[in-house]
């Protein structure tokens, strides 16, 4: 198996300001929101991060999208380093949240071509992939309609259908139906099985068991920002069911914390 | 420029373009509030004081030189013309102070013959200057100088500046012909509130539009999605401010068409001759140029300042909260150039005071060119180092990503 994503020890600190210290009770004016966190992923797997709220998943992904920097450690993606290749990482990965909007006046058409174009992706291949794109979405007979007029799921396919514009060799995927809706959470679970079938490399994180079941192939736990087991699923589980023992393991790594 | 600023800079102008409301309050908004500001002020002062029709001013004139004579003795222009000389010269002044006479015109002797051969280019002496003394309290007084000064400019343009008027003296050395005692309404309304209210004007456009698309890219998390690109940030920023320019400059011309309809407007009632004379008579193309050149460098800073403050703030809210107050800094400065008028070059190193005082200059024909291109320069370069600030706030996760 080819590793498609290597973890070292990578590391988050935050400063936090006074205030901030005292509401996390912290007595140091730094914060570790990942702490040496490392992992591998190999081509063509799905890699679940699962962990409570506030456990440093976003942290570690937009890290790995290089969207904030590492404190410390290094990852590589697709052979790339984070830290010295930052644009070729880029490259190789779609970086998926519901944080990240597409503009509502414009239309998946113009998005479509407009995100191309930033990444420099030549017109005529670009115009085969989201006709490609487009067809496997069912975007075909809203691609003029404004984002903001298309219904909650057509909106999360055309967020998908140009979060993957260049082809990506990675997606990673931050809480993928964090606050969708069933129709749309299931739209999104079609598009990472479909990516999981085609042989792409997924990292999504979330905290819901039944996703992970359904798609990951490893998964890794991560509590306070510590990467506390990481194995494949049944691995992992044993007899017992995922849930069952994450709390076996967050009950214990929570009670030696404090 | 780079594929990412067209892209950019296309989508930005796009979006703008179909936010019909966003428009009218940049573009269109700025250009009618002028119109109808200066419409109201114009009245006001012809309520103030008013010029008997049939008036005939008095012009008392040193060595004047037969070629402006003539130009000055059409009947409609209603100039009683007064041979003086030198002696006479204090006792005149006494007298427009006084505001019993209207205007005291001085030529250097032979001005004719000396404008005939002069050659700006290879003089050795500076171009003979033309001293125009008035008093700017007396209507009827500043209605002269601004007839005899608009036909003595036009004069001038057309000989290409080889002569000048109220150069500073050895007995003035201030530059001041203005023997009013306080500021007159017009002057304060020509050279105040025109120059405030055009930069006031393009900065409120600017403000209609870029907390909205900065901050509100931000708020509603397209710039996140801008940033996961491998595009570069300086392009992204450049194509961003790039784009909102074009708005702003829009509604600098919307402010300059404004301006102009309002100067013509307020021309008051002065015979045949002058009542076709406007905007483009009292300016020649130079001083348009020079008008045109400071709207587009003071648009440009003012986008590129708003957008560090927008990149700054987390919601079009706090962006609007923080530009807002800038309103009254950028009045203020935009007020000091009819207030304090000087040509020292100090004062062009101070951001929108220069411009203002360089509108001023425009207006009253005491144009510093130094002083004008260091204005206009200054407004470049700080718009574009505000650019930059724009792109490597772009990278600092501290502002997108906290
Ligand atoms: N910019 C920041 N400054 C300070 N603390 C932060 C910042 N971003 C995240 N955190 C903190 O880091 C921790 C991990 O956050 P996050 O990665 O969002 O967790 P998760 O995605 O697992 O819920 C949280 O305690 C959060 O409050
Ligand atoms: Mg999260």
């Amino acid at each position: 198996m080819k590793e498609i994503l290597d973890v070292r020890n990578l590391t988050k600190k935050f400063k936090l300001t006074k205030k901030q210290q005292e509401s996390k009770n912290i007595k140091t004016p730094y914060f570790a929101a990942v702490d040496h966190v490392s992992f591998k992923s190999y081509e063509g797997e799905v890699f679940g991060l699962l962990g409570p709220n506030g456990a440093g998943k976003t942290t570690t992904m937009r890290m790995l999208a290089t969207l904030i920097n590492a404190s410390e450690g290094d990852a590589l993606v697709n052979g790339h380093s984070i830290i010295a290749a930052p644009l070729e990482v880029r490259r190789n990965i779609g970086f998926l949240t519901n944080e990240l909007k597409l503009d509502e006046f414009f239309t998946p058409n113009f998005h479509f071509d407009f995100f191309a174009n930033l990444r420099g992706i030549p017109a005529d291949i670009a115009a085969r992939r989201k006709e490609d794109l487009f067809a496997r979405f069912g975007l075909g007979p809203y691609a003029d309609v404004r984002i903001g007029k298309l219904s909650q799921g057509n909106k999360q396919k055309a967020s998908l259908a140009i979060s993957i514009v260049h082809d990506p060799a990675i997606v990673i995927f931050d809480e993928p139906t964090n606050g969708l809706d069933v129709v749309t959470a299931k739209v999104v679970m079609d598009f990472l099985l479909e990516l999981k079938k085609s042989g792409k490399s997924v990292i999504l994180s979330t905290h819901i068991f039944g996703l992970l079941e359904n798609l990951c192939d490893r998964v890794g736990i991560i509590i306070n920002g510590k990467m506390v087991a990481c194995d494949t699923v049944p691995n992992l589980a044993g007899e017992n069911s995922l849930e069952a023992m994450f709390f076996d393991i967050y009950n214990k790594t929570t009670k030696e914390a404090v | 420029m780079g594929n990412v600023t067209l892209a950019v800079m296309k989508k930005e102008i796009t979006r703008i373009f179909n936010d019909r409301k966003l428009l009218f309050a940049a573009v269109i908004l700025p250009g009618i509030l002028i119109f109808a500001v200066m419409q109201l002020t114009g009245m006001m002062t012809q309520m103030i004081g008013g010029i008997d029709d049939d008036h005939i001013y008095e012009i008392h004139a040193v060595n004047m030189p037969a070629s402006i004579r003539a130009m000055l003795s059409a009947d409609e222009l209603q100039l009683n013309i007064i041979p003086a000389t030198l002696a006479d010269a204090p006792r005149i002044r006494q007298d427009i102070a006084d505001q019993n006479t209207d205007l005291l015109l001085i030529f250097p002797p032979d001005f004719d013959e000396i404008v005939a051969t002069f050659d700006p280019a290879t003089a050795a002496v500076p171009a003979p200057n033309i001293e125009i003394w008035g008093n700017s309290v007396r209507n009827e007084s500043a209605e002269a100088r601004h007839i005899v000064q608009t036909m003595i400019n036009a004069y001038h343009h057309s000989l290409t500046h080889r002569f000048s008027i109220n150069l500073p003296t050895a007995e003035v050395p201030d530059g001041n012909f203005d023997l009013a005692t306080a500021g007159d309404i017009m002057a304060l309304l020509l050279g105040v509130m025109l120059p405030m209210m055009f930069i006031l004007f393009i900065f409120t456009g600017s403000q209609a539009l870029v907390p909205e698309s900065v901050a509100g890219e931000k708020e509603r998390g397209t710039l996140g999605t801008l940033l996961v690109t491998t595009a570069s940030r300086k392009q992204m920023a450049l194509g961003k401010v790039l784009g909102l320019l074009f708005f702003s400059l829009l509604s600098a011309l919307g402010s300059f068409v404004g301006l102009m309809f309002s100067m013509d407007g307020m021309m008051p009632d002065t015979g045949d001759l002058l009542d076709n004379t406007g905007f483009m008579d009292i300016f020649s193309a130079m001083d348009i140029a020079l008008i045109f050149l400071i709207a587009v460098s003071l648009s440009f800073f003012f986008v590129a300042l708003l957008a560090v403050m927008s990149t700054y703030s987390k919601t079009v809210k706090e962006a609007n909260a923080v530009t807002t107050p800038l309103t009254m800094v950028i009045m203020l400065g935009a007020m000091g150039g009819g207030l304090i008028s000087s040509n020292s070059i100090a004062f062009a190193l101070i951001p929108i005071f220069n411009s203002s005082i360089n509108l001023t200059a425009i207006i009253n024909a005491e144009l510093n060119t130094l002083h004008v291109m260091i204005t206009i320069g200054l407004n470049f370069v700080l718009a574009i180092v505000l650019t930059g600030v724009v792109a490597a706030m772009f990278s600092s996760e501290k502002i997108v990503f906290d």
